[in-house]
């Protein structure tokens, strides 16, 4: 764990106690063991191992905070928190990716290309992030179940919690929202 | 886009997703007119089609979650390429229009393949088939037929198949591409959580009625072939085809296929059973829609406890199993489990197809009832059912009397009730000592400490091996959690009392906890501890006292529930609430106005015997026996839908009502009372229906009393014991019964009937005006009221008077639309012109009785009618066709066809043979059969044709003993036409015996009672002149 690990741990606990700034002011911190933990998986992924955002993101929430068994509710925050988070960081990646191997960005990706994780999904997902914008400018919320489960890797029914809705109001969320973002990605590969 | 017209768009889009099959008329009707909008939703709903796989994998994950089963991504190599069997086209990897992505599985059917549909710009599975299965024409054809009928499915829950074609000779199918695992993955060796599985197999039901309902039978209903998604959707696969790939040698098991690894690319040997066949495919014959619901029951057994249904060792073991054997600990699957879901799988897993459900909407419906009442109860229905059934017909229309006292009427999920009466069932212990001196010693003594409670009252020994053994269980079972409950709720006990022990250290830790056994919920827990084993007892000692507090203050504060959860009869929650509404309407309006609603259920679930029944039940008390004997007979066919107590009060009607064999249906009830000493219809049917009707008054008030005792709210106990009362000339213990239900604010139109007669046995003719002017307001029992007072003016011979009440009496009836009704209270005239004397207008109303209706007692009214008018060939034609159509009908075959068939034979003046034909009649003399129920006649008329008989032979002591006993039984009489002619007959009797002095007292008695008699009846015109001669 590196020097901010005792600083996070105050915080998680500042907010567990109901100190609800102490979580923004967490994200900084977050940001920065996500772009780690981010790496470490990539790497691991070249040799064969995978890692699930979830898994990476309760990796990460285990490891700065001490206080097990985690409540579901405060956990479920925290994933949002950091969906956020990875969905920067994952634009940011493919972002710089892109810029390193002139002619990618194109959704679909040759075959005989390198690992998936570092080909078509970072890919994928500065497309997904472009039109996420616009779609937060007509629906919020669903803009929000997309991030949450898109980026931040969450399940329907963790998504529900997070935005206090039920299960089946994300799912059909979820559906609307992909259809919505298909037309739009399409709409801007055709430039208009 | 504006906020509404998003929110526009996007309840359209849902809707329209939402409405399945019939997209285009929603998609016209939402829109309407609105051009601009319909095409901003259809091209959302186009994106939506092509969706596929588009963002369902997180951003980060690896392409790992892509598939079932899935492998490493893998360019199309060369490897790939000779998996397939086919060139790649040129360098882009294109086979056909599609492009290969990657291997996600492989399976008895092929290789499964990730690939993007070129044309169509979609992410779709390729299923390439073995090279093997395309050499065999035949099958191939039957292949692409069944795989484009599985195409047509279009449904959230089947995976959908786009295409069926081939590249270059190999033959493969594209599907929807799914994310997620399957469900064998999902269970993998663990029970689900209950909530799943209805979740999951709600779902698949869903499915299954789906592709039934357009004629396809899966055949290999498996968790392999069910996918869960991300989302967690279920998707059935390879719908029709994947049986299809299995052909002898290549794919013997029926655990591979296509879209899964298996065993065999484990081990490299075929290691699977046929576990999930029905035994009708095991048998190799005919598989229906059924076998996929038998699979599916295995598949939920498999979902419920982690195990499979028929997991043997080989195949053929499995085999024997599926024919023969039941799956592990149905019923003991542990605390969690709830028991409907556990008869759902029971019944999805019958060897018998027709002893299934019958369809995968039944089998859906049954999921989401359960899952509806909370998960644990399977179907509740209120367990003292307040009919009126009183003598079986009886009654008429309740007016919106009211009742509100003690209707029970809910669903599920009511707090806890212990009542003064509850039993509490105690389970063995857990013991997690190890040490077995606590094996049964702890249960024992907590039945000591417990039974020292004023309050609680526990289930008995006998009792609970007498459960056992009608659950299939040796009477020694262990009562885990599970198995107590059931025997609990079989015993309409409240609570389970469950226990545990465990060493901590040298301490030991007693647990116990007190469960509703009819919701599962846990409604009270003690524990406490011991230092060491010899304080164990003490412990005990401490927990049950608390226990007993816990329980004794929650006495007071819980209201009456005793809904046994056995009662379970439909899988149709729609059906219950027709049901349940149906009672509640029966119980506080009438039984006429609760009939739609028992239809209604009936609609919903033809098979809810229940229903039925109780349909019966109101059709009975509505006067309708042939309707009622027609719905009781529905209800029969289906008793194995019912719970054991409600197949007693199933099987009884039958015989009391269907074929009328009074002795079986007596046995029955007695076998009822002893298994359910509490249940008051046990006590009802043997008082109201039963022993009347075999003239045993004694035994019918010894279980009136029982049935007001084992429910003191029940209207018709009392109407039944005080009309017993009567029977027996107990007329102030009648008065004093109907007292007691005034006392307790019970009404009831049919107690005006007994007060009527009371009144009338009484000569009480203020009291019998004041009945009659109180019926005026009670809508249900005016026409039974008027046919009362034209008995009973009949009864003194003022029969011009007797014959308007009695018109008014069949009119009332017809106006309601109960023909039935009407024709037995024709029927009632019908004899009494017959008995007067008056020929044509006894012919008249008998052939008006027979054209109102074919009931059994109108008909015997109207044939005894035939044969006092001296038409012996109608009495006899009528007497044949009910002795065909009732021939185990105890009233068909000693009462009412002897009588008549005795009339004729006198008519024809062969009076021994009336003797000898009414011989079957002596043992049930005294009955009263169920035609003096609407129609007041009936009664005693053996007794009274012997009598006439026995003058015919010029036997005149003979004759006094059958004319004084009629007049001996007032109560059994009342006011039946033969209670006045007996006294006149008596008279005959005398004369023949030579006696003047009592036959002169005798004729004077009927004289004095016929004082004011109309002077033209042919009788009384009779009657003087005999007089006359006597001085």
């Amino acid at each position: 764990m590196g020097e901010s690990d005792g600083e996070i741990t105050q915080l998680l606990q500042a907010w567990r106690g109901g100190d609800e700034q102490a979580l923004e002011k967490l994200t900084p911190q977050v940001y920065r063991e996500l772009h780690k933990a981010a790496r470490r998986a990539m790497s691991r992924e070249r040799e064969g191992h995978t890692l699930q955002p979830t898994a990476l993101i309760s990796e990460l929430y285990l490891r700065l905070s001490d206080l097990r068994p985690v409540e579901w509710q405060n956990r479920a925050h925290f994933f949002a928190l950091c969906a956020r988070q990875m969905r920067r960081i994952l634009t940011d990646l493919a972002r710089t990716h892109r810029s390193e191997k002139r002619g990618g960005g194109a959704i679909a990706v040759p075959l005989d290309e390198a690992p998936e994780v570092a080909s078509r999904s970072p890919a994928e997902a500065i497309a997904v992030d472009d039109a996420l914008k616009a779609l937060a400018l007509v629906d919020e919320r669903k803009s929000k179940v997309v991030e949450l489960r898109f980026f931040g890797g969450l399940s329907v029914e963790e998504t529900a919690e997070v935005l206090k809705v039920s299960p089946e109001t994300v799912a059909r969320d979820w559906r609307l929202a992909k259809a919505w973002l298909l037309r739009e990605m399409k709409g801007e590969a055709h430039g208009s | 886009m504006d906020p509404e017209r998003w929110r526009k768009v996007e309840s359209i889009f849902n809707e329209v997703l939402d409405a399945g099959e019939s997209r285009e008329s929603v998609l016209k009707e939402s829109c309407a007119g609105d051009d601009a909008l319909r095409s901003e939703v259809e091209s959302l709903l186009a994106e939506h089609e092509r969706a596929g796989a588009f963002i369902e994998t997180p951003a980060f994950a690896a392409a790992s979650a892509t598939g079932p089963g899935a492998s490493a991504p893998q360019a199309l190599d060369a490897e790939t390429a000779n998996q397939i069997g086919v060139a790649a086209n040129g360098t882009n990897g294109l086979i056909g229009r599609y492009r290969i992505l990657r291997k996600i599985g492989s399976g008895g059917m092929g290789a499964v393949f990730e690939a993007e549909d070129t044309r169509l710009r979609r992410r779709v599975a390729l299923k390439f088939l073995p090279e093997e299965f395309a050499e065999d024409t035949q099958w191939v054809k039957r292949f692409r037929a069944e795989a484009r009928a599985a195409s047509a499915l279009n449904h959230a829950h089947i995976c959908t198949i786009y295409e069926i074609d081939e590249i270059e000779g190999r033959l493969f199918i594209s599907m929807e591409l799914l994310e997620g695992q399957t469900l064998k993955e999902t269970i993998a060796g663990k029970p689900l959580e209950v909530n799943t599985i209805f979740e999951l197999g709600v779902q698949v039901a869903a499915a299954l009625d789906a592709a039934h309902s357009k004629g396809i039978v899966h055949r290999d209903i498996k968790p392999a072939n069910i996918f869960v998604t991300a989302q967690r959707q279920i998707k059935v696969l390879d719908f029709g085809i994947a049986k299809l790939a299995k052909r002898d040698g290549l794919d013997a098991d029926s655990d591979l296929t296509v879209s899964t690894l298996d065993h065999r690319t484990k081990t490299g040997i075929v290691l699977g059973s046929p576990g999930y066949m029905s035994p009708e495919q095991v048998r190799g014959e005919a598989a229906d829609h059924r076998s996929d619901i038998f699979a599916f029951g295995a598949v939920l057994y498999e979902m419920l406890t982690g195990r499979r249904a028929f997991e043997k060792p080989t195949a053929v073991e499995s085999m024997a199993a599926i024919l023969n054997g039941e799956p592990p600990g149905l019923s003991q699957t542990g605390p969690g489990a709830p028991l409907g879901l556990l008869r759902v799988v029971q019944r999805c897993l019958e060897k018998d197809p027709a002893r299934r459900f019958q369809s995968a909407s039944d089998l859906g419906l049954a999921l989401r009832a359960l899952r509806e009442s909370g998960a644990s109860a399977a179907v509740v229905v209120p367990q003292r059912p307040r009919l009126r059934w009183l003598r079986w017909t009886a009654a008429g229309a309740l007016a919106a009397v009211g009742l509100a006292a003690g209707i029970f009427w809910f669903f599920s999920r009511r707090p806890t009730i212990l009542g003064e009466k509850d039993t509490v069932m105690l389970g063995d212990f857990e013991n997690r000592t190890g040490d077995s001196v606590f094996d049964g010693t702890l249960r024992q003594g907590l039945a000591v400490q417990l039974e020292q409670s004023p309050f609680l009252s526990l289930i008995s020994d006998d009792r609970i091996q007498q459960v056992l053994r009608m659950m299939g269980q040796p009477a020694d079972a262990r009562l885990t959690p599970a198995v107590a409950r059931e025997v609990c709720e079989r015993s309409a006990g409240a609570a389970v009392l469950d226990g545990s022990i465990a060493q901590i250290g040298s301490q030991y830790l007693l647990t116990l906890t007190a469960v509703n056994c009819a919701s599962g919920e846990s409604v009270a827990s003690t524990e406490a501890q011991a230092s060491d084993k010899n304080h164990v007892l003490d412990a005990l000692g401490k927990t049950a006292s608390e226990m007993r507090n816990k329980l004794g203050e929650s006495l007071s504060t819980v209201q009456k529930f005793d809904t046994p959860l056995e009662e379970a009869t439909t899988p149709s929650l729609e059906a219950l609430k027709a049901y349940t509404a149906g009672w509640k309407v029966a119980t506080t309006v009438d039984s006429a106005s609760a009939l739609p609603l028992y239809q209604r259920a009936i609609e919903i679930d033809p098979q809810f015997a229940m229903a039925h029944a109780m349909l019966g039940r109101m059709y009975g008390d509505t006067g309708e026996s042939a309707l009622a004997a027609q719905s009781t007979k529905r209800a029969y066919e289906f008793r194995n839908r019912a719970s054991d107590r409600e197949r007693f009060f199933i099987v009884a009607s039958y015989d009391a009502v269907v074929t009328g064999d009074l002795q079986r249906a007596g046995q029955t009830c007695e076998a009822w009372e002893q298994t359910y000493p509490r249940d008051v219809n046990a006590h009802a049917f043997l008082s109201g229906m039963i022993y009347p009707v075999l003239g045993e008054y004694e035994k019918a008030v010894e279980e009136g009393k029982r049935s007001v005792e084992a429910d003191p709210d029940a209207e018709f106990t009392y109407y039944n014991l005080a009309l017993s009362y009567m029977s027996l000339d107990s007329l102030q213990e009648a008065e004093n019964t109907l007292k007691r239900a005034d006392e307790r604010k019970l009404q009831s139109p049919e107690y005006l009937i007994a007060r009527y007669q009371v009144a009338f046995l009484r000569s009480d003719k203020a009291g019998m005006d004041r009945v009659a002017a109180l019926a005026m307001n009670v809508p249900g029992v005016q026409d039974t009221v008027s046919a009362q007072q034209a008995f009973a003016l009949a009864y003194s011979g003022h029969l011009q008077q007797a014959r308007a009440m009695s018109q008014r009496s069949t009119d009332l009836a017809q106006q309601s639309g109960q023909r039935e009704r009407a024709a037995q209270l024709e029927a009632g005239s019908a004899v009494r012109e017959g008995f007067f004397g008056d020929i044509a207008a006894a012919t008249q109303s008998a052939a008006a009785t027979v054209k109102l209706s074919t009931g059994k007692d109108g008909q015997y009214g109207a044939a005894f009618a035939f044969a006092l008018a001296g038409d012996n060939s109608d009495a006899q034609t009528l007497a044949d066709d009910l002795e065909r159509r009732f021939p185990e009908d105890t009233e068909v075959r000693f009462n009412y066809v002897p009588a008549v068939r005795a009339l004729v034979a006198l008519n024809q003046s062969d009076p021994a043979k009336a003797i000898e034909l009414l011989r079957v009649n002596l043992p049930y003399d005294l009955g009263e059969p169920s035609s003096a129920d609407v129609g007041f006649y009936g009664l005693l008329y053996p007794i009274y044709v012997r009598g006439e008989a026995d003058l015919a032979l010029h036997k005149g002591v003979e004759a006094v003993t059958e004319f004084q006993k009629i007049l001996d039984h007032p109560g059994i009489v009342v006011n039946d036409p033969v209670g006045a002619l007996a006294r006149l007959q008596l008279g005959r009797a005398y004369a023949m015996t030579g006696d003047t002095a009592k036959a002169k007292a005798a004729y004077e008695d009927f004289l004095t009672l016929w004082k004011d008699a109309d002077p033209n009846i042919p009788i009384f015109i009779r009657a003087k002149s005999e007089y006359a001669k006597l001085r």
